[in-house]
C-alpha cells in the first residue's frame, strides 16, 4: 500500500510565526504560508472538483479569502483547520455553480470532460497516457461519490490527515468522519471493481 | 459485532485509524463471516488501487502571481469599506468573542460602577444635605446623593426632614411617658404643668402624622399613635392637683400598654434607609 499517512495539520511554532505575521499583512509571509500549504489544498480541490484549471481558480480564490479574512482568525493555531474549511466550501460552491452551467450547456460539458487533463504534467507521454486515462476514470468515480463522503475520503485517505483532524475541518464527529470514509471508500469500490483484482 | 460496523473498522484500518482491541473483535468475525472477509479484501485492493491511480499534483508555478496580483488589486479598500472591516473586526473580537483579558476589563469596569454606585447612595454626604439637617437627625441618616437633579435632592430632602420629625415626635414622646411613669406627678405641681405643655405640642403633631400613617397603610404604627394619643389626651387634661389614683393608672396604663416598649422598637433609622422611603409619613 502507498497510503499517505501521517501527514498533520498542526503547524510549527515557525509557521504559527508566519501565520501571525501575515495576518498583519505581511505579503512575505503570506507567500510563505502559501508556498507551504499550496500543494496539499490545491490537491484537495483538484479532488473535490476534478478540473485542474478550475482547480487553480479555486485554490486563488481561497487564499484570496484567507487573506482578506485573517483578522477572522482568532487562533492561530487554527490556521490549517480554517483554510480547509474555507478550502472545502470554496470546492462545494464551485460544483454547484458547474452543476448548474451543466444543465445549460450539456455539450460543452461532455468538451471539457475530453480536455480535463490536459494541463497536467507529463514525463512520460506513453505510460503517462495511460495512466492519466486511469486516473480519469478514477477521478470520474470519485466525484459520482456524494460531496460530504468525498471530502471526508479526499482529506483523511488521500491527503493522509487524522479522522480527528478531518473531523475538524467538516465540522463534524470522528465517528461521522469514520463512516463518511466508509461510505465514500464502498462506493468507489463499487465502481472501481472493474478496474483492479479482487481477491476472495 | 455487526458487519456494518465491522466493514466501518475495515475501513478505518487501512487508514490506520483503529486500536488494536477493536481489530482483534473484528478480525475475530472476519474469519467467521465470508461477505466481511470479502469487504477487507476489495477495500486493499482499492486502497492500493486509488493512491496509485491518484497521484499528487502541483499547482502551476505562476499561481502566486496570479493570487498576489488579486490581492493587491482589493488591497486598498476604499474607506467606507476600511470602516465597515475595522468595526466587524471590533465586533467580532471585543463583543462577540472577546478574549479573556477584554472580558477582566468589562468584569472590573462593571464591579466599579457599581461599587461607586453604592458608595455614593449609602455613604457619601453631600454639602447641601449637611446643611439643611435638623436638630434631630442622627448622623448616618441623612444623606443626599450629590449627582441627583434639582428636583430629587428637594423630594430625598423633604423625605428625611419628615423622617427625622417623625422621629423626634417618638422621642419625646418616649421621654415624656418615661417622665410620666418613673416621676412623682402628684407631687409636683410644676412638672405636671411641663407634662401637660409637651403632651399638647404632641398632640399637635399627632392628628397630622395619623393621617399620613394612614395615607401609607402603615397599621402598626398608626395603632401605636393612637393609643400614644390616648395617654397623651390624659396628661393634657391633667389637673393641678390630680385625684388620688389618677397617676398611678396612668402609670399603670403606660406600662399596660406597653408604650414604652413600642416606641424603643420603632426603627427610625431603617425606615430613613430603605428603599421605602417613599411610604413615609409627610408631617
Amino acid at each position: 500500500m502507498t497510503l499517505q499517512v501521517g501527514r498533520s495539520l498542526k503547524l510549527t511554532p515557525i509557521e504559527s510565526e508566519l501565520v501571525q505575521q501575515a495576518k498583519h499583512g505581511e505579503m512575505a509571509a503570506f507567500q510563505e504560508i502559501f508556498e507551504h500549504f499550496k500543494s496539499p489544498v490545491y490537491n484537495f480541490v483538484l479532488r473535490m472538483i476534478g478540473q485542474p484549471e478550475d482547480a487553480e481558480d479555486v485554490v486563488q480564490n481561497v487564499f484570496v479569502k484567507v487573506y482578506q479574512k485573517f483578522h477572522l482568525l482568532r487562533d492561530t493555531g487554527y490556521f490549517s483547520t480554517w483554510l480547509f474549511s474555507i478550502a472545502k466550501n470554496e470546492a462545494i460552491n464551485h460544483s454547484k455553480r458547474q452543476q448548474r452551467k451543466r444543465h445549460d450547456s450539456i455539450e460543452k460539458y461532455d468538451d471539457r470532460q475530453q480536455n480535463r487533463l490536459s494541463g497536467q504534467q507529463n514525463n512520460n507521454p506513453e505510460t503517462e497516457s495511460v495512466r492519466g486515462d486511469m486516473e480519469h476514470q478514477v477521478q470520474i468515480a470519485l466525484e459520482q461519490v456524494p460531496e460530504t463522503y468525498r471530502a471526508a475520503f479526499v482529506l483523511g485517505v488521500l491527503e493522509g490527515y487524522s479522522y480527528k483532524e478531518v473531523a475538524k475541518i467538516l465540522g463534524c464527529s470522528v465517528n461521522n468522519v469514520k463512516s463518511r470514509v466508509f461510505r465514500a471508500r464502498a462506493l468507489l469500490t463499487e465502481k472501481l471493481k472493474p478496474y483492479f483484482n479482487i481477491k476472495g | 459485532m455487526k458487519c456494518r460496523k465491522v466493514q466501518q473498522i475495515i475501513s478505518a484500518r487501512i487508514d490506520q485509524e483503529v486500536t488494536l482491541s477493536e481489530w482483534r473483535e473484528a478480525e475475530r468475525h472476519i474469519r467467521d463471516c465470508k461477505g466481511c472477509a470479502a469487504t477487507l479484501a476489495k477495500f486493499e485492493g482499492s486502497a492500493s488501487f486509488i493512491n496509485t491511480e491518484l497521484p499528487r499534483r502541483e499547482p502551476s508555478p505562476y499561481l502566486w502571481q496570479r493570487v498576489a496580483s488579486q490581492i493587491a488589486s482589493q488591497r486598498r479598500p476604499s474607506w467606507q469599506r476600511r470602516a465597515l472591516q475595522t468595526a466587524r473586526q471590533v465586533w467580532e473580537n471585543y463583543v462577540v468573542r472577546p478574549p479573556v483579558i477584554v472580558r477582566v476589563v468589562q468584569g472590573t469596569i462593571a464591579v466599579g460602577i457599581v461599587a461607586a454606585f453604592v458608595l455614593l447612595k449609602f455613604n457619601l454626604q453631600s454639602p447641601l444635605s449637611l446643611t439643611q439637617r435638623s436638630g434631630h437627625e442622627s448622623s448616618s441618616s441623612a444623606s443626599i446623593k450629590p449627582e441627583l437633579s434639582i428636583q430629587e435632592q428637594k423630594r430625598e430632602f423633604m423625605r428625611v426632614v419628615s423622617a427625622q420629625q417623625l422621629k423626634a415626635y417618638f422621642e419625646d414622646a418616649g421621654l415624656l411617658l418615661l417622665e410620666v411613669k418613673n416621676g412623682e406627678l402628684d407631687q409636683e405641681p410644676l412638672a405636671i404643668e411641663s407634662a401637660r405643655q409637651a403632651s399638647q405640642r404632641l398632640l399637635e403633631k399627632t392628628v397630622l402624622i395619623k393621617q399620613d400613617l394612614k395615607e401609607t397603610d402603615q397599621e402598626t404604627l398608626l395603632k401605636t399613635v393612637e393609643q400614644l394619643e390616648m395617654v397623651l389626651l390624659d396628661i393634657a387634661n391633667m389637673k393641678d392637683s390630680p385625684e388620688e389614683g389618677e397617676v398611678a393608672l396612668l402609670k399603670a396604663t403606660i406600662v399596660q400598654q406597653n408604650l414604652l416598649i413600642k416606641i424603643e422598637i420603632i426603627d427610625m433609622d431603617e425606615l430613613q434607609t430603605t428603599d421605602n422611603k417613599q411610604n413615609l409619613p409627610k408631617i
